[in-house]
C-alpha cells in the first residue's frame, strides 16, 4: 500500500477512480462495457501524443506543436494514399518520417542551438500546420485504404477495438524505453540537475534530441490511429492536441519543472481527460462549460504540481 | 470545508440531475452542432431548440468544441451509449462524421444532417438550403449588375466540406452563363472572416477594378466590408453580394454596404432538422432531401424579409 500511494500516478489513479464512482451516480449510461471501452478509445490518440510528451516533460521541455506535427504526419499520409494512390505502407513510413524528422529539427534548435523548447514547438505550432495545409492544398482526404479502417475501427479478436491495443503495446514498449534504457534513465537525470548529469559525463544533447523525435514519432503514430478513425484527413485536425496531451501529462503527476514522473501516470491523465468530456456529453453539459472545465483542471493540476515541488524543496 | 464533505455535496447534486433525467420518459433528441457561434449558426441553433421545446421532448444540444471532427465524433459516440432517440447533427466534416453516422444507424438511431451533408452514409434525411439553387440566384442577380470581362472576388468557404463547393458551383455557374468572361478572382477560406478579410485586401490591391463581390456566406462579407473601409472604398462603389441572410448580413444592407443577398431561411433549418429527427424517432416516414428554400433579399425587401424570418431580433441597425 505504501508503494501505491508514494507513486506520482497514485493522484491521477485516485482522481480516476473517484470520477469513475461520481458519474456511474449521476448517469445510468456511463458505467457499461460499451461506454468505458468507448472512452478509451477516445483516449487513445490523446494517450499516444502524452507519452511522447512525457519524455520531453522530465527533460524539462515542453512540445507545444504536437497537435500541428500529428496534422502534418497525417494529413500528408492521408493525401499520398487517397490522392497519389501510394501503398499505404510506404505511407506509413512517411508519416514516421515526417515525425521524426520534425523531432530531429526540434531536438537540434533545443539541444545544440540553445532555444528554448517553449519557441521552438510555439513556431513549430502554425509552421507544421501551416505545411500541412499547403502541401495537401487545403483539402480534405477521406476513403483511407486499409489497413487504415481496421486501425480505427478493427477489433482484434472481434473484441478489443485496436486503438485500445495499440495504445497498450505503445505504453508498454515506452515504460520498457523509460526504466531499462540509457535513454529513459538519463531523461530523468538531466531532467532533475542538467549540470550534475553533464558532469558526470552524460552527453546531454544527443539524448535531449533522442526525445524530441520520440515525442515526434509518437505524433506520426497518433496520426495514424486518428485518420484510421475518422476515415479522413486534413490540416485541420487534431487542433488543441497539445493542450489535451501536455494536461495528460501533468494530470498523470510528472511535474512541469522535469526530472520527477511516471509514464502510467501520463496514461491515466489521458483517460482522465477523457472521462471528464464523456460524463460532461452523457450529463449534456454545453460546449463552452466543457471548455472552461478542461482549462479549469489544466490550471489546477499544475497548481497542484507547484505546491508539490515547494514541499520537495523544504525537505 | 473538508473533502469528504465537497464529495458528499457533489454526489447528492450529480443524483439529482440523473434523476431529473431518468423522470422523463418521452423521447431524447440529440442535436449536434459543429461548434461555430456565429449569428447564422446562433440561429439555426435557435430554431432546433424551438422545435424540441414546442415538440416536449427532451432535447440535448451537444457541439464540438473549436470544431475539431474527432471531439464531434467521441460526443456522437456518446450519444450512442445515452441511447437517444435520433440524432440531428451538423456535421463538422461532410466524410469525416460518417464513421460515427453509420454506427448509430447501425444501433437503431435515425440520423438527421443538418444545414451539412453526410458522405459516406446512408443518412435518415438531409435538411438545408439547396445551396446550388441559392447561390444560383446570387449569381445571376450578380450577373446581372456587371459587363462581360469584369473582374469578380469571390470568396469562398470550406472548400473540403459540400456548402462549401455547392455555393461556389452555383454562384460560378450562374455567372458565367450569362456573363462568360467574366473574370473571377478566388479568395479562398475555411469558413473564417479574418482569412477574406486578408485575401479582399491583397486581392483589392492587385485588382483595382474590381466590379463586384460575393460571398458564400455573411461572414465573408463583413470581412470584405472591413477590407474596402480599409482601402478607403465607399459602401456602393463596388457591390457586395451576401449569402445567409444573417443579422450581420442584412446590418451592412441597410447600411448600403450590401446590395443583395441570397438568405437561408436560416431557423427554418435548425427547426425543420429537428423535426425531422422527431418524425423519423416516432418511425414516421421522411423525405431524404428537405429544401428549406432561399430568398433573395435586396434592400426594397430587407425589413419584411428580417421581420418575417425572425431575424430582425438579432440586428443591430434598425
Amino acid at each position: 500500500m505504501k508503494y501505491l500511494t508514494r507513486q506520482e500516478w497514485y493522484g491521477a489513479l485516485v482522481a480516476v477512480l473517484v470520477l469513475g464512482v461520481l458519474l456511474s451516480i449521476a448517469s445510468p449510461y456511463f458505467l457499461n462495457s460499451r461506454n468505458l471501452s468507448n472512452i478509451l478509445v477516445q483516449a487513445s490518440v490523446v494517450a499516444l501524443l502524452a507519452g511522447g510528451q512525457t519524455f520531453v516533460i522530465l527533460t524539462g521541455g515542453v512540445d507545444l506543436a504536437v497537435g500541428a506535427l500529428t496534422a502534418l504526419a497525417g494529413a500528408m499520409a492521408g493525401y499520398m494514399m487517397v490522392k497519389l494512390g501510394i501503398d499505404p505502407y510506404l505511407a506509413i513510413l512517411a508519416a514516421f518520417a515526417i515525425g521524426a524528422g520534425v523531432g530531429l529539427f526540434n531536438g537540434y534548435l533545443v539541444a545544440f542551438v540553445g532555444i528554448p523548447s517553449f519557441i521552438v514547438t510555439l513556431g513549430g505550432l502554425t509552421l507544421w500546420r501551416g505545411l500541412a495545409f499547403d502541401a495537401t492544398g487545403g483539402f480534405d482526404m477521406s476513403g483511407m485504404p486499409e489497413p487504415f479502417p481496421f486501425i480505427g475501427y478493427g477489433e482484434l479478436f472481434g473484441l478489443i477495438p485496436m486503438p485500445i491495443v495499440v495504445m497498450v503495446l505503445f505504453y508498454v514498449s515506452m515504460s520498457f524505453v523509460l526504466s531499462s534504457t540509457k535513454l529513459g534513465r538519463y531523461v530523468y537525470a538531466i531532467g532533475s540537475n542538467e549540470m550534475g548529469a553533464r558532469q558526470v559525463g552524460i552527453n546531454i544533447r544527443w539524448y535531449k534530441l533522442g526525445v524530441y523525435v520520440v515525442s515526434g514519432l509518437c505524433c506520426a503514430l497518433a496520426a495514424l490511429v486518428l485518420i484510421g478513425r475518422m476515415d479522413s484527413s486534413s490540416g485541420k485536425m487534431a487542433q488543441m492536441f497539445e493542450l489535451d496531451a501536455i494536461a495528460a501529462v501533468i494530470l498523470g503527476g510528472t511535474s512541469l519543472f522535469g526530472g520527477r514522473g511516471s509514464i502510467i501516470g501520463s496514461l491515466l491523465g489521458a483517460i482522465l481527460i477523457t472521462m471528464i468530456r464523456n460524463g460532461m456529453n452523457l450529463l449534456e453539459i454545453s460546449q463552452f462549460k466543457q471548455m472552461m472545465a478542461i482549462g479549469a483542471v489544466v490550471i489546477i493540476a499544475v497548481w497542484i504540481d507547484v505546491i508539490r515541488r515547494k514541499r520537495l524543496l523544504r525537505k | 470545508m473538508n473533502i469528504k464533505h465537497v464529495v458528499s455535496r457533489l454526489a447528492v447534486a450529480l443524483i439529482s440531475v440523473s434523476l431529473m433525467s431518468v423522470a422523463h420518459a418521452e423521447l431524447t433528441i440529440a442535436y449536434i452542432t459543429n461548434g461555430n457561434t456565429n449569428e447564422g449558426w446562433t440561429l439555426i441553433n435557435g430554431g432546433a431548440k424551438e422545435a424540441g421545446k414546442k415538440a416536449g421532448v427532451k432535447f440535448i444540444e451537444l457541439a464540438a468544441e473549436k470544431g475539431e471532427l474527432s471531439k464531434q465524433l467521441a460526443i456522437v459516440e456518446d450519444m450512442i451509449t445515452r441511447k437517444v432517440d435520433a440524432i440531428a447533427i451538423a456535421p463538422v466534416d461532410s466524410a469525416g462524421i460518417s464513421p460515427a453516422v453509420n454506427r448509430a444507424l447501425a444501433a437503431g438511431i435515425p440520423v438527421v444532417a443538418v444545414d451539412t451533408n453526410v458522405t459516406g452514409s446512408k443518412i435518415t434525411s438531409y435538411v438545408a438550403t439547396d445551396n446550388i439553387k441559392a447561390a444560383n440566384v446570387q449569381g445571376e442577380w450578380a450577373a446581372g449588375q456587371i459587363k462581360d470581362g469584369d473582374k469578380v472576388i469571390y470568396i469562398t468557404g470550406d472548400l473540403g466540406q459540400s456548402t462549401g463547393q455547392e455555393r461556389k458551383k452555383g454562384f460560378v455557374d450562374a455567372l458565367k452563363a450569362k456573363r462568360p468572361h467574366a473574370k473571377i478572382i478566388e479568395v479562398s477560406t475555411t469558413w473564417d472572416q479574418t482569412q477574406a478579410q486578408n485575401g479582399v485586401e491583397s486581392s483589392l490591391r492587385a485588382n483595382s477594378d474590381v466590379k463586384l463581390i460575393a460571398c458564400a456566406w455573411d461572414g465573408g462579407a463583413l470581412g470584405a466590408v472591413a477590407a474596402m473601409k480599409g482601402a478607403g472604398i465607399k459602401p456602393g462603389e463596388i457591390k457586395l453580394a451576401g449569402f445567409d441572410g444573417s443579422p450581420g448580413g442584412l446590418d451592412m444592407m441597410k447600411q448600403g454596404w450590401q446590395q443583395a443577398n441570397a438568405a437561408q431561411m436560416l431557423a427554418k433549418i435548425g427547426a425543420v432538422g429537428v423535426e425531422t429527427a422527431i418524425a423519423a424517432a416516432k418511425k414516421q416516414k421522411v423525405e431524404a432531401r428537405i429544401d428549406t428554400g432561399a430568398f433573395l433579399v435586396l434592400p426594397s425587401n430587407v425589413d419584411k424579409f428580417a421581420k418575417d424570418s425572425g431575424v430582425a431580433q438579432f440586428m443591430k441597425v434598425k
